[in-house]
């Protein structure tokens, strides 16, 4: 087998390595600046986001149960920050799957399965979240046409608005990272069967 | 500077070839490599402390910055620091660059995993060890590896 693999193409690829080796040590590549950087930001992007998340739902709450927004109804703004609460525990639990841990010792298949569970259950929370939007918004447009004071529903209004433009951007982004790790899901269905097989 | 800061910068300068290779064949342009390889030196300082020395530092090396390009999000950031080049491995023209853009190519038009073997194959890493890193059996990586073959051979026949 091994013999087989030594094609021009492999040789040269060899060959093509070993240059780019080379040319790469010539260069500077890593300046102190940047080991310093990478040395204070332990936090991985997709945990900083969950760590904002939280920040925000702590900030919001107390919004919430302000006077302010003059709500009738106690239901509306308990189911509101009960959802809020399961999205934060529900991140929190996903990201659980992206521990950098896993980098150090685990393999790229497992490494990538974990990431295709937690794209999965990314997928589902979105499902879920969309429907229950379906039924928040019209909930929430009667709160603030019909239950909540002058101010309160100028305010809210603005909120939904802002909302609804919020969530497209927010679900166009979300798409692009799910098509993003398709190939290699794709390519894990096609090694984890090889490996069966053999 | 503490001691294991020292040693980890003192790490990172002498595996920087392995970090860029890796991160130049899973990006698309030089802003994605800058972005990779930032992400890769942030995981390594991680798990530096996991690093017990159970196997090579460039295998570990590998094992994390593999690990780090194929569970990108590639979501577009901007790396906070830019990397020290002289060079554009994507737009120089002299030959030797034109070389390494052939290489570039061939490996790009392979699957994530295939990239992976291919780059570890070709740093004449044992079938052992790829295999411990990729997560496959030592009979898949030959498997593996035998239709890789055929796939560059296409390719140089389009």
């Amino acid at each position: 087998m091994e013999e087989n693999l030594n094609t021009i193409e492999l040789n040269e690829m060899k060959e093509q390595i070993s240059l780019l080796r080379r040319k790469l040590e010539k260069e500077t590549i890593v300046n102190e600046k940047l080991i310093r950087a990478s040395m204070r930001d332990k936090l991985k992007a997709v945990k900083r986001r969950s760590y904002i998340l939280c920040a925000v739902v702590i900030g919001v709450c107390p919004l919430w149960a302000n006077p302010i927004f003059d709500f009738h109804s106690i239901w509306f703004m308990g189911v509101t920050i009960a959802f809020l609460f399961i999205a934060v525990a529900y991140e929190i639990y996903c990201n659980q799957l992206l521990s950098t841990q896993n980098y150090v010792s685990g393999n790229l298949i497992d490494e990538a399965r974990k990431l295709s569970r937690y794209k999965q259950l990314s997928r589902q929370w979105h499902r879920f979240g969309i429907a229950f939007l379906c039924v928040w918004l019209p909930w929430f447009y009667y709160e603030a046409t019909t239950a909540a004071g002058f101010f309160a529903k100028n305010v809210l209004i603005g909120g939904l608005i802002g909302g609804v433009i919020g969530g497209t951007i927010g679900f166009t982004i979300y798409r692009k990272g799910q098509n993003a790790v398709s190939e290699v899901i794709e390519q894990i269905e096609e090694l984890t069967g090889e490996k069966e097989s053999h | 500077m503490k001691q294991e800061e020292i040693e980890f910068a003192q790490m990172v300068r002498t595996h920087k070839e392995t970090i860029y290779t890796v991160c130049y064949m899973f990006a698309n342009d030089a802003d994605e490599v800058n972005d990779l390889f930032q992400e890769v030196l942030i995981n390594l300082w991680s798990g530096l402390g996991q690093f017990r020395g159970e196997s090579k530092v460039d295998t570990w090396i590998y094992r994390v910055s593999l690990n780090t390009c194929i569970s990108s999000d590639r979501k577009k950031k901007q790396a906070t620091v830019p990397l020290t080049m002289d060079i554009n491995l994507f737009e120089d023209k002299d030959e030797d660059t034109r070389q390494i853009q052939m290489l570039y190519k061939r490996i790009h038009q392979l699957k994530p995993f295939d990239r992976a073997i291919v780059l570890l194959w070709l740093e004449n890493m044992s079938y052992e060890e790829i295999a411990a890193i990729v997560g496959i059996t030592v009979k898949n990586v030959s498997v593996r590896l035998y239709r890789i073959k055929e796939q560059l051979k296409q390719m140089s026949n389009q």
